[in-house]
């Protein structure tokens, strides 16, 4: 056990590398000696130019005494002065006979120059000049270091050496960035035509900064007298054409219209948006019709800029094109300036249109409150006061009720409730005459509600019993013969509710329960009957009711709500209602909620037990009314499903569904759902036989199956497409292919010609084996016809019967399972196929 | 101007020492200060004709050391304060605590000592 332990831990242990302790104090060293040279050249260094920032302190000590008794040396001054100066030039000379010293001396007089100026500045500039100073510039200017070139330029031209201009010129097109910009800057502010030098002369881009640089050296020039900038507006460099167009506009040198005109068809969008800021601002009118012929072809910043030059410089003649463009405009920013520019032209011309609710959608009617508040003044009028305002507010309800039955009478007809019509007034003919006309006013002009107010309205009141209730779509009402007879046609669309209802026997006499309800145009009499005691005999019906017959014998559509009845059928009929009070309430409460109106008002159906009825007894005519009224179907939930079904397959279905539906007719049971099968099979029977007259007369005039498919490719898959088309596609792709060979594209030619030749010589083949088995049939047949000429017994020899010469498309099918003869199976190996390629 | 006391304080020694030399040159007496603190250190026991200050100094600030003149000294003695260019929000401010006067860098010194005599000599007056 003890050794086994022994022996795992021992494997377990990793043993540590065997390094040669002296390698690894050479290592120490090593590191050690590293860190010594790199702490001791740090401190080197340090000290060295903490030194030397001490010699400076020291020499500018030295320095700026002297310098200021340059700077502020008077020629007139004393004599012992100008011995003092005398010593002190002799000084500086053996001074700057140093290098350290002279760039010491350069230093101080360059920091002063930042400090000082006036009179003091510009001899500062005289005594770096004096001493000699700028030959150091002049050579640094000839130094390989790009750096030392570009201090040598700052220097000149920061000490303004007007005399170091033609060395610096020559940087102007320098490779290195810093030194060609340093000398674009000593170019321009050396000399007053360095501007003009650097324009002609700089053929590299000149950015945004260089340029509010250049502009700053420009500026702040004293009697500064700018060139005609519109000289470089031919310039080929586009950024000497930006920087003179800004210098133009910056100097307000209107003298370029033309140049401006000619330079807003460039392509450069800097460049336009420069000259349409130069255009606006120098209001050239004549640039108008170019800015609107660019307009479409320009950025929408450019768009943006055009508009706003547009407001500034359009006119009335202008609205037009940017009327256009808010209709045409696809950017929601261009077309907010284009209305933006528009207002500026025509002030108000566009009013705000975006979250405006339509006025319609604010109702005259005052607030809750503003009503309290009316009904609380109103209490505190006189009494004479009162009334005539209740006769207003009654005129104005009785108008508004008017509008609205003239405006939707179908709807109202059926929403009306007893609180809408319990307050309905009866108008006179003479009175809504007047009134009618003026409704419209009255409810849109204030001014008008005058003239209604003075109008004389007569009242009569209509009691709100259940005249409300027995409107109700699921009345029953039944119409008259005298009027109805009169206007059938009208009639015919009324929407008319049959219930089994029981009605009395006995009428009241008509004086007692008749409303009169007289509006503008209809006059509607309500015939009270009353309730019956007990249920009622078919025979017991009146006489006058079997003249429906004749109404529903007209019936020839199919019946709906929604072309029932209109406003103006209603409006110029007049109709008596018989009001049928129910016998038994809950015969109508037990009713179906949903009533299935189409099977409900089967008109077919309906003919048919009339006619039924007038066999029965064509004298009683009672029983003939009600046999006219149908009766409602209800189906149990298999025979309600198999009828959705079925209307589904009429819907849906074809002449394939003929097994089906003759498999359900097999099993069916309800009669009602075998007609209706029955229907279906006579209606597929009729249009399959008209739908194989619409097949196409032959194979070639169908589309082919890739059609589509080839629209919607791209060129490689076309190609793929093609090949494959080529070696199972058919007659029905002549057609496709004929058409790509006239293609723009050379690949896709190739390969729509390679397929139809492959498909050509394919159909050849076929058409051969096709007249070749047509003749074996021939044969056999011939066979079979001298067989039974022999009166030999009927045997086929199979044997005998050649074998038919198997093309390679069939062989193919044999061979490779892929193929097969449905159109999905083609797709399938056609995906596969290009899957793998 | 003999015998005119002039303290000018600015960290900048090189434009200090040519307008130490201006001034001295003018006929004043120049005494050089370079930051807030020895402003302060001065003005304990010398009262100057005029203070030219710059604006922005360690420790001091050309604001803060007029606004210890007028309030804690209660002195009225001019003050000009030199700033840099686009620095008017400080020279508002300065105007606001009493300053009588302010010329921006870069300085013309020609033009400093005309506005140093100017006021100095409305002291007198």
């Amino acid at each position: 056990m003890i050794f086994n332990l022994s022996k795992y831990t021992q494997k377990a242990l990793i043993s540590t590398p065997k390094i040669p302790t002296d390698f690894l104090w050479a290592l120490s060293l090593f590191f050690v000696l590293i860190a010594v040279v790199y702490f001791g050249s740090v401190f080197f260094f340090r000290n060295k130019l903490s030194r030397h920032d001490k010699d400076v302190k020291a020499k500018r000590k030295v320095f700026s005494p002297m310098i200021c008794e340059f700077l502020f040396f008077e020629e007139d001054g004393e004599k012992k002065e100008k011995m003092n100066y005398i010593d002190l030039k002799i000084q500086i000379r053996e001074l700057i006979k140093n290098r350290f010293d002279r760039e010491v001396l350069t230093e101080v007089l360059m920091d002063l120059r930042t400090d000082v100026t006036g009179k003091t500045r510009t001899e500062l500039f005289h005594i770096y000049q004096d001493l000699e100073l700028h030959k150091d510039a002049y050579e640094k200017l000839n130094s390989w270091r790009w750096e030392m070139i570009s201090k040598g330029i700052y220097e000149l031209t920061q000490m303004e050496v007007k005399d170091s201009y033609s060395l610096i010129t020559r940087f102007i097109n320098d490779k290195r960035k810093t030194i060609r910009k340093q000398a674009e800057i000593a170019t321009v502010s050396l000399k007053e035509e360095g501007i003009n030098y650097f324009l002609d002369h700089t053929k590299y881009k000149i950015s945004e900064w260089q340029q509010i640089k250049l502009l700053d050296v420009v500026r702040n020039k004293t009697d500064y007298q700018p060139p005609a900038f519109r000289l470089w507006l031919t310039s080929k460099n586009n950024d000497v054409v930006l920087f003179s167009l800004r210098l133009i506009k910056y100097y307000n040198q209107n003298d370029a219209s033309a140049s401006l005109i000619q330079l807003l068809r460039h392509k450069s969008d800097a460049i336009k948006k420069e000259v349409i800021f130069c255009i606006r601002d120098f209001n050239v009118i004549e640039a108008v019709p170019t800015l609107k012929i660019i307009f479409w072809k320009c950025t929408d910043d450019v768009k943006m800029f055009v508009l706003e030059a547009l407001s500034h410089l359009g006119s009335e003649d202008d609205i037009g094109f940017l009327e256009d463009i808010m209709t045409k405009e696809m950017a929601f920013t261009v077309k907010g300036k284009a209305i933006s520019a528009l207002n500026t032209i025509r002030p108000e011309g566009m009013l705000p249109t975006q979250d405006i609710v339509p006025t319609n959608e604010f109702d005259n009617t005052a607030p809750a409150h503003v009503v309290e508040l009316t009904s609380s003044i109103e209490q505190t009028l006189p009494i004479n006061q009162k009334e005539k305002k209740v006769e207003n507010k009654e005129t104005l309800a009785s108008a508004k009720m008017v509008i609205k039955d003239s405006q939707d009478l179908d709807n109202a007809s059926l929403e009306i409730v007893q609180n809408e019509i319990s307050f309905l007034p009866i108008v006179t003919e003479n009175v809504t005459d007047t009134g009618s006309k003026s409704i419209e006013n009255v409810t849109t002009s204030r001014a008008n509600q005058a003239d209604l107010m003075d109008l004389t309205v007569s009242f009569e009141e209509v009691l709100p019993l259940s005249v409300a209730d027995t409107l109700h779509y699921n009345f029953l009402p039944i119409v008259t013969a005298e009027n109805i007879l009169d206007r059938q046609e009208i009639v015919n669309d009324l929407p008319v509710c049959f219930e089994e209802i029981e009605v009395v026997k006995e009428l009241k006499s008509e004086q007692e329960g008749t409303f009169e309800y007289e509006t503008n145009e209809i006059l509607v009499q309500f015939e009270e009957l009353i309730a019956p005691k007990k249920p009622i005999l078919e025979t017991d019906l009146p006489k006058k009711h079997s003249k429906i017959d004749q109404v529903f014998s007209n019936q020839k559509s199919k019946f709906s709500f929604a072309d029932a009845i209109t406003t103006s059928d209603l409006s110029n009929i007049n109709v008596v209602y018989d009001i049928l009070n129910e016998a038994n309430d809950s015969s109508l409460e037990d009713g179906p909620d949903e009533i299935d109106w189409y099977n409900a008002f089967d008109l077919p159906k309906l003919e048919q037990s009339r006619e039924l009825s007038r066999e029965i007894d064509s004298g009683d005519e009672m029983v003939t009314a009600l046999t006219s009224i149908p009766k409602p179907l209800f189906y149990d939930d298999t025979a309600l499903n198999t009828m959705a079904l079925l209307e589904d397959i009429a819907e849906l279905g074809d002449h394939r569904e003929i097994p089906h539906l003759k498999m359900l007719l097999q099993h069916e049971t309800n009669a009602a759902v075998k007609i209706r099968i029955n229907e279906l099979l006579a209606f597929f029977t009729i249009t399959d036989d008209l739908e194989v007259d619409f097949e196409p007369s032959s194979k070639e005039e169908r589309q082919s199956i890739f059609h589509n498919i080839i629209e919607v490719s791209d060129l490689e898959s076309k190609i793929i497409l093609l090949n494959e088309i080529g070696e199972i596609g058919d007659a029905q792709e002549i057609g496709l292919l004929e058409n790509l060979l006239l293609s723009k594209e050379r690949k896709l030619q190739r390969a729509a010609k390679r397929a139809l030749e492959k498909i050509v010589s394919r159909q050849t083949i076929t058409t051969k084996i096709e007249v070749l088995e047509d003749a074996t049939i021939l044969k056999e047949e011939n066979e079979i016809a001298d067989a039974s000429k022999n009166d030999y017994p009927f045997t086929v020899d199979f044997e005998a019967i050649s074998p038919i010469e198997t093309t390679k498309k069939v062989q193919d099918h044999i061979q490779n399972p892929t193929y097969g003869n449905t159109l999905f199976d083609h797709l399938c190996a056609m995906s596969t196929k290009i899957y793998e390629k | 101007m003999d015998g005119k006391t002039v303290l000018l304080a600015d960290d900048d020694e090189l434009l200090a020492s040519l307008l130490h030399f201006r001034l001295k040159k003018a006929g004043y007496s120049v005494d050089h200060v370079l930051d807030g603190k020895e402003v302060k250190e001065y003005l304990s026991h010398t009262m100057p004709d005029i203070i030219v200050s710059d604006i922005m100094m360690p420790y001091f600030s050309g604001i803060e050391l007029i606004n210890y003149v007028r309030k804690e000294l209660q002195s009225k003695i001019p003050i000009l304060i030199i700033s840099s260019a686009g620095n008017e929000e400080n020279v508002l401010s300065a105007f606001e605590l009493g300053a009588n006067d302010f010329i921006s860098k870069p300085v013309s010194p020609s033009e400093l000592l005309v506005r140093i005599t100017r006021e100095v000599n409305k002291t007198h007056i």
